[in-house]
């Protein structure tokens, strides 16, 4: 039987008949994708706790953190699954991803290999996700980007071809990096709809998630 | 065998199943219950065991509440869940949010407060330990039939809780609540913004003008209203205009005349102050009481929730010619209520007027939300109140009427500010200090007290408030407006509303989100394992390895964890050769779990497995476990090692291009063999399969009993794997079965290949006509399958000549194996196997041996097999 609404819904805050609205709030389930060792463990850690790790150990699974942003008067609750980045884990990706409202795929730009991965996983998601997923693409690492192999405008030109938010982060300075999740929470749609999810029930996956309708919505 | 398909036709007449969508579209599902709506605002494994419908008083709000109470199967406890209405009517789960949570924990207590008034009597608190009580109300009338009543409500809890502590006593089973945080959130939040009000609460000044007159039934369109509503040097923010005795005639108080002139409206916004833009905001008329509030313009937008009513109280207190009419509104974050009543006439009716006051004040509710006058912050009450001035009958009656007398010399008789110190009435409530004449009786036309019935001259038309920052900036009466026997009466307010700084409250809310999440991402439940990677080194066909890791928990909460299911179609929580006990599991704090994996690449998952070796194109691991903790991470285990070949389960192209024995090559090696498709074979048919069939052949009479069904019994018996072993060695010694052993290994071998032997033209066969097209179809396989096709059936042939075994039977159990097929449905898929196979090793293809592109008899091609060997 279904439950629960999955994630993206939106506990919804009453409108006001006379105008002035109440905070609407959002839950959108958002996943890092990526080759392994591009940081994005990095850039979730300082996104929701604000710090950096030089020797961030290799995500063998997937690790779930939560951030709230409030953009205008809409507070939007992430759900961010940070996923594993190596090649062995690959075929488990589609159970973190389905359902998500936003993905941020990264890759190093020291290094052509991750930016080339990384268009294969964007071909992918549009392949494979959800249709109105939201794609980042993240080019990490940028306070090296004396050392750069992937040039900026090559990345940009890829994303604007693609419909992609594009930024280059640094977890380490922490450049641009609440600009990426900001600019995917303005640009996710906080529409009305039918469904919402109050409290965050529910938010995980799981084994039931297949046959559950997800949403992109907010009252 | 589970990867064994059957054609899946059903004879006619089978019964269907139920799905019939002929059945669905003539009757639409009926709308799901509100149980059924509540209960899919939880997890699957969450019972929504029962509803209650309650309310709370928020703010002085009436907020509507349904109490779900849960129990959840992960965590083996209960709780009471609070859910608030978004909208109604409520059909889908998102029309209601969770509010609140009450674990029925060992500090959860159900308070019912039983012995006070009748109000009160409906009320109850649930406690649970860490902060305040929260307070519920409930209705004596239940709306939803779903919903309990109280009594029932009451004992279900205290059964649940009761239940709970029993197996607290247990000293093997902890009670978890975790599950409880999915709902939390949302209220904790609200609970801590409300903590923090003060802190991004502001107080704005607004000005309110408040205005009465009784009008005596006469029109007042003519009259020069704004020198009774535009006293104020400031244009005031909001007007509340009361008219009394608008229309006294016997319809309008028969009819409860409610209808609203727009004339009236018009005539009031021309009066109003002239130094800024007004509009309505919203009218209630009762036959002769009318209310109007009007606001300044682009006040509206600040204005979010207005309601009306009104009370009778006027002959046989159900007529309308006296009572209330009442305004709530609220602005910003203040509540405001304004009430415009007609209390009971003339000198001797002090009581009554303190009834009709009480009444109002009691009964008059605005019924959407169950708001009474007094859950407002701001409250002004404006009418005729119809008080007189009540002297001893010392003083003789015509002293009232002396102009020159002073104000506060007269107030001491009046009935109003005595009631009140009696407590009579408008308990609680100000009034401004009153300078100026009394308001009634007057001829009209003239400032002269009526001369007509010479009634005593009375303070009738009064304002008062009651609320906290409150200030009186006006009181006063207009002399100059002289149509009715009233004088018109004004006030102005000064009235600092509360108001939410929007950059404050949005700091605020900032960090309780941000404290909120910190907490929910430091508190997650977490586990540990000792590897995340196991390792089975060299796994052989139908030999079972065990290997164990064990999860801990360090965290300080009790973790519930379970292995995901996979993605279909797959659907399970690992492949068919693994097996993973326990699949889920509660850790108590500072425990630790051993989990057994078990790998088996058998009959019944070996398709599956070579089919997973030839298609992985990197590292190579049996499967990926996902290790999930219940609202925490996922953990990745992998299973790895390396698979040694054997002859089951391989093709037979793939075996022909072997040269040497199974045992020499690698799982890489086998997975490049299973991936060539060149036509370049080593051997016209596998030494493997010649040499079963060499064995079968010499058993002669020995092989009565052979080849009865095309499932062999599972598990294989204890010698299969010295066979297998004998035949992926290739080796010298006599074989290390029997008949049975060997025919087994047989079956199997032609069986476990993922493609049947003749695929691809299995369709084909199925569905020849005739002998010669079978034939052509034989024809035109790989030659490594036609090879060993014919050479099975000589080989038969000789055995059912020898009437070692029946043909029919031999022809079913080997034509389901050999035809094997997902796509043919039809009903006749036995019977069509063995008549494709009877083609081959029927009695009448004994007389016309068939003509065979490449081989011919058994010796020829035991002949070219060991020349190429």
């Amino acid at each position: 039987m279904a439950t629960t609404p999955r994630s993206g819904g939106a506990s919804g805050a009453a409108q006001r008949p006379n105008g002035t609205s109440q905070n609407k709030s959002c839950q959108f389930k958002l996943v890092l994708l990526g080759e392994s060792a591009v940081g994005k463990s990095s850039l979730v850690l300082r996104f929701v706790k604000g710090q950096f790790h030089e020797y961030q150990e290799s995500t063998i699974g997937a690790a779930f953190l939560t951030q709230t942003i409030c953009i205008e008067d809409t507070v939007v609750k992430f759900e961010i699954w940070d996923t594993a980045g190596q090649e062995r884990y690959h075929s488990l990706a589609p159970m973190y991803y389905r359902g998500a409202q936003a993905a941020i795929v990264v890759y190093d730009i020291q290094n052509q290999d991750s930016f080339q991965r990384a268009k294969t996983w964007v071909k992918e998601l549009h392949k494979q996700a959800s249709p109105n997923i939201v794609i980042a693409l993240a080019g990490n690492k940028a306070d090296l980007s004396n050392i750069r192999v992937v040039e900026f405008d090559e990345a940009k030109q890829y994303a604007e071809e693609n419909g992609l938010l594009f930024m280059e982060t640094s977890a380490k300075t922490g450049m641009n990096v609440n600009d990426i999740f900001l600019a995917i929470a303005k640009k996710l749609p906080k529409n009305d709809g039918a469904n919402n999810q109050g409290a965050g029930a529910g938010r995980r996956l799981n084994e039931n998630e297949t046959n559950r309708q997800t949403n992109n919505c907010c009252k | 065998m589970e990867d064994e398909h059957e054609p899946t036709c059903r004879p006619n007449g089978s019964t269907s199943t139920g799905s019939g969508d002929d059945i669905s579209a003539t009757n639409a599902p009926p709308p799901p219950s509100l149980l059924q709506i509540v209960q899919k605002k939880f997890k699957d494994n969450e019972k929504v065991h029962s509803i209650f419908e309650a309310y709370q008083l928020k703010n002085q709000e009436h907020a509507n509440r349904i109490l779900a109470v849960v129990s959840s199967l992960s965590g083996g406890t209960y709780a009471i869940i609070s859910l608030s209405i978004v909208r109604t009517p409520i059909r889908f789960p998102t029309d209601l949010t969770c509010t609140n949570v009450f674990p029925l924990n060992e500090s959860f207590q159900i308070l019912v407060d039983g012995n006070k008034g009748f109000k009160s009597q409906l009320k109850f608190e649930l406690l649970t330990g860490d902060g305040k009580p929260a307070t519920f109300y409930y209705y004596i009338m239940k709306s939803e039939k779903e919903s309990l009543f109280f009594d029932d409500f009451y004992a279900q809890i205290v059964s649940f809780k009761m239940s709970m502590s029993d197996r607290h006593l247990s000293p093997d089973f902890e009670l978890s609540y975790v599950w409880l945080n999915d709902y939390r959130q949302v209220g904790e939040v609200k609970q801590e913004l409300k903590n923090r009000e003060s802190e991004y609460t502001v107080y704005n000044n607004y000005k309110i003008y408040c205005a009465t007159w009784n009008v005596n039934d006469k029109s007042f369109m003519n009259s020069n209203m704004n020198l009774w509503l535009s006293c104020s040097t400031e244009p005031p923010d909001i007007y509340a205009i009361a008219l009394q005795e608008l229309n006294n005639s016997t319809e309008a108080v028969i009819l409860k005349d409610t209808r609203l002139d727009p004339a009236w409206i018009r005539k009031m916004l021309d009066s109003v102050h002239p130094d800024s833009q007004y509009e309505e905001l919203r009218s209630v008329r009762l036959v002769g009481l009318l209310l109007t509030i009007i606001v300044r313009k682009g006040l509206k937008a600040h204005i979010s929730r207005c309601r009306i009513n009104s009370i009778t109280r006027g002959i046989l207190k159900m007529m309308g010619n006296k009572g209330a009419v009442a305004i709530s509104l609220q602005l910003n974050e203040g509540n405001i209520c304004f009430v415009n009543s007609h209390l009971a006439a003339h000198m001797a009716n002090v009581a009554e007027r303190n009834q009709d006051y009480n009444i109002i004040e009691k009964d008059l509710m605005f019924d959407d939300d169950q708001r009474h006058i007094r859950d407002h912050d701001h409250i002004f009450w404006i009418g005729d109140l119809n008080y007189r001035l009540q002297i001893p009958p010392d003083i003789p009656a015509s002293w009232l009427r002396d102009k020159n007398n002073p104000f506060e010399a007269m107030l001491i008789h009046d009935q109003l500010l005595q009631e009140r110190v009696q407590r009579n009435c408008f308990v609680d409530y100000m009034e401004g200090d009153i300078k100026f004449c009394p308001t009634y009786k007057y001829n009209p036309g003239t400032d002269n007290y009526d001369t007509e019935k010479m009634r005593a001259p009375a303070y009738c038309d009064r304002i008062l408030w009651k609320g906290d920052r409150i200030e009186q900036l006006a009181y006063n009466s207009v002399m100059e407006m002289r149509e009715s026997d009233h004088k018109p009466v004004y006030a102005i307010f000064n009235v600092k509303i509360k108001t939410r700084d929007e950059k404050k409250y949005k700091r605020v809310q900032e960090e309780v989100l941000k404290a909120v999440d910190k907490r929910e991402n430091d508190n997650q439940p977490q586990i540990t394992v000792d590897t995340t990677v196991i390792d089975f080194g060299v796994v052989t066909f139908n030999e079972l390895a065990i290997r164990d890791f064990t999860v801990s928990n360090n965290c300080p909460l009790p973790v519930n964890f379970q292995f995901r299911i996979k993605d279909p179609p797959l659907n399970a929580i690992c492949e068919k050769w693994l097996k993973v006990d326990p699949h889920n599991d509660t850790l108590p704090i500072d425990t630790e779990r051993t989990i057994r994996v078990k790998l088996l690449p058998d009959v019944r998952s070996i398709r599956g497995l070579l089919k997973k070796i030839r298609t992985t194109n990197l590292k190579f691991d049996f499967d990926t476990l996902i290790l999930h903790v219940e609202n925490g991470a996922d953990k990745f285990i992998s299973v790895t090692g390396s698979y040694q070949p054997s002859c089951f389960g391989l093709s037979m192209e793939t075996l022909c291009r072997t040269d040497r024995p199974m045992c020499q090559y690698s799982q890489e090696d086998i997975k490049q063999l299973m991936n060539d498709v060149t036509p370049d074979y080593r051997v016209t048919m596998p030494r493997e399969f010649f040499l079963l069939i060499d064995y079968l052949h010499k058993q002669g009479p020995k092989l009565v009993g052979t080849f009865q069904t095309d499932k062999p019994q599972l598990p294989l018996v204890g010698n299969f794997n010295l066979v297998r072993d004998w035949l992926d060695t290739w080796s010298e010694d006599p074989f290390p079965g029997d008949a049975q052993s060997a025919a087994v290994a047989l079956l199997l071998l032609l069986k476990l290949p993922e493609q049947p032997l003749l695929e691809p033209l299995v369709g084909h066969l199925l569905e020849s006509k005739s002998k010669a097209e079978a034939m052509e179809y034989i024809d035109i396989l790989s030659a490594p399958k036609r090879n060993v096709f014919m050479h099975l059936c000589m080989f038969l042939r000789v055995g059912i000549e020898c009437q070692y075994y029946e043909l029919h039977q031999v022809a079913s159990v080997f034509g389901r194996i050999l035809l094997r097929s997902k796509e043919y449905t039809r009903g006749d898929f036995n019977t069509r196997c063995s008549e494709v196979m009877m083609h081959f090793i029927g009695p009448d293809i004994m007389d016309n041996p068939p003509l065979i592109g490449n081989g011919g008899g058994n010796v020829q091609v035991s002949a070219q097999f060991l020349n190429t060997s």
